[in-house]
């Protein structure tokens, strides 16, 4: 447990959601994302919508069954 | 093979859907079942049943109670009538109408009553929204994710790939809105313009609030019957797919209703071109698009085009959601499926005024389980 893995992946889609769950802060950001084994994977945005664009480079990081995207670089 | 299906609707009735903060759920049912009984009456069919269908998707997130089959055929005084209680997400509607079909098809009940409902208004949105998320799977869940969240990702993704603009988005919302301006069971009667969805608030990027259903209340009731009547039950389908969004192949068609398609359009010996009317399930405005193109209507990524050009208004070639659809009629999730059979009967029965189809002989409902996990097509037929 507790373990923390970065993979490559693209983001394939992703939204920024306001209208959230009772037990959630707004706004989250969510992202589709494909790994270089074509797997999909819904991850949680760490970075600025306006960042954001559909077909680019990110990096995945992994904590527990939680995951997280940030822009490459 | 070619199937006969040896169902028939005898009448239908339903609430206006909306807010109804003094009805309980099983006074909603009561009211539609009234209304579908007057519509037997009106029609010269039977109305003594011997068996209850039940549809609702989380009346005991809502509402707090439950054994909800035993509340519904007490209330209708129906007691010691055998009931059936179907939950297949929001698409319980149409689920608990084909589980009513193979029962009379069956040939062990002649006449059936399928009533289908949900009381939402009455919860602070927040918590709704909650309860209407855990149709996704856990590891979505864990993430935040609601159903409109989803749907975005997937809007975005469609949007990217065919080219399709945020107006020609907003065209969905003002045609349904148009259409629910002419349907007195609407929980919106009034139309919008192009701007006014454009600067509405966001609810999930790009998705906003005129690109989402309302949160309703309402009922629905369906007679059925093994007995020949003016519409027949030609064709039904039901397609499943994989719970979570990133398990699935495509991220811009919804497999679960390509299968419940194929399987109804065999059964009823038709070809999508053939169908007159039909009633698709717009939770959300691009899912209305996905829906035609997955159900053969029109060729994937035209959807938005089929729209904009004004083919699927009410006198367009093929009438889409002439009722308003979930967008404008309203969405009290467990009956919307079964609103979208009313719509269509009414239709082949040429009951609609305003919104009437001309000719309308073959007609087709679709209705999306969950984020699309769980889907029905019913194709119907004037006879």
């Amino acid at each position: 447990m507790g373990n923390r893995t970065k993979r490559a992946a693209k983001l394939l889609t992703f939204t920024v959601l306001h209208a959230v769950p009772e037990d959630v802060d707004a706004p989250i950001i969510l992202g589709m994302v494909e790994l270089t084994d074509s797997t999909k994977l819904l991850c949680n945005g760490r970075c600025q919508e306006q960042e954001l664009e559909i077909g680019q480079e990110v990096i995945i990081n992994q904590k527990d069954d939680k995951y997280t995207f940030e822009l490459k670089g | 093979m070619i199937t006969t299906v040896n169902a028939f609707i005898t009448g239908v009735g339903m609430t206006r859907f909306g807010k109804h903060p003094e009805q309980l759920l099983e006074d909603l049912i009561y009211d539609a079942t009234r209304h579908a009984l007057e519509s037997c009456e009106e029609h010269g069919f039977e109305s003594n049943y011997d068996a209850v269908f039940v549809g609702t998707m989380s009346a005991e997130e809502f509402t707090g109670d439950g054994n909800i089959g035993s509340l519904i055929v007490d209330k209708l005084g129906l007691v010691p009538v055998p009931v059936f209680r179907i939950e297949t997400a929001s698409s319980t509607g149409a689920g608990v109408f084909q589980a009513a079909v193979l029962a009379v098809a069956s040939g062990i009940y002649n006449n059936v009553l399928v009533a289908a409902g949900e009381k939402m208004t009455h919860l602070p949105t927040a918590q709704t929204t909650q309860i209407l998320a855990k149709v996704l799977s856990r590891n979505e869940r864990a993430h935040g994710a609601t159903m409109p969240a989803l749907s975005a990702l997937v809007t975005r993704k469609y949007m990217h790939r065919f080219n399709l603009s945020l107006e020609d988005l907003a065209a969905v919302a003002v045609k349904s809105h148009y259409n629910g301006s002419h349907n007195p069971f609407a929980h919106f009667q009034k139309e919008v313009t192009l701007e006014k969805v454009m600067e509405s608030r966001i609810v999930a990027a790009p998705l906003r609030v005129y690109d989402c259903s309302p949160i309703s209340d309402g009922a629905v009731t369906v007679g059925l019957t093994s007995k020949k009547s003016d519409v027949q039950v030609c064709g039904i389908g039901q397609g499943t797919d994989y719970l979570s969004l990133q398990d699935r192949s495509s991220l811009t068609s919804f497999n679960a209703t390509k299968t419940a398609a194929k399987k109804a359009f065999e059964m009823a010996n038709r070809t999508s071109r053939e169908i007159d009317v039909a009633e698709v399930h717009d939770a959300f405005t691009p899912f209305e698009l996905i829906n035609t193109e997955d159900l053969g209507f029109f060729p994937e990524g035209e959807g938005g085009k089929a729209v904009v050009e004004g083919r699927t208004k009410l006198n367009g070639e093929l009438p889409i959601n002439t009722s308003g659809g979930h967008k404008a009629r309203g969405h009290p999730v467990g009956a919307s499926g079964l609103a979208q059979i009313v719509e269509i009967v009414w239709q082949l029965r040429d009951e609609c005024d305003k919104r009437q189809v001309d000719n309308a002989r073959v007609g087709l409902t679709q209705s999306i389980g969950g984020f699309a996990s769980n889907n029905f097509v019913n194709i119907l037929e004037a006879v």
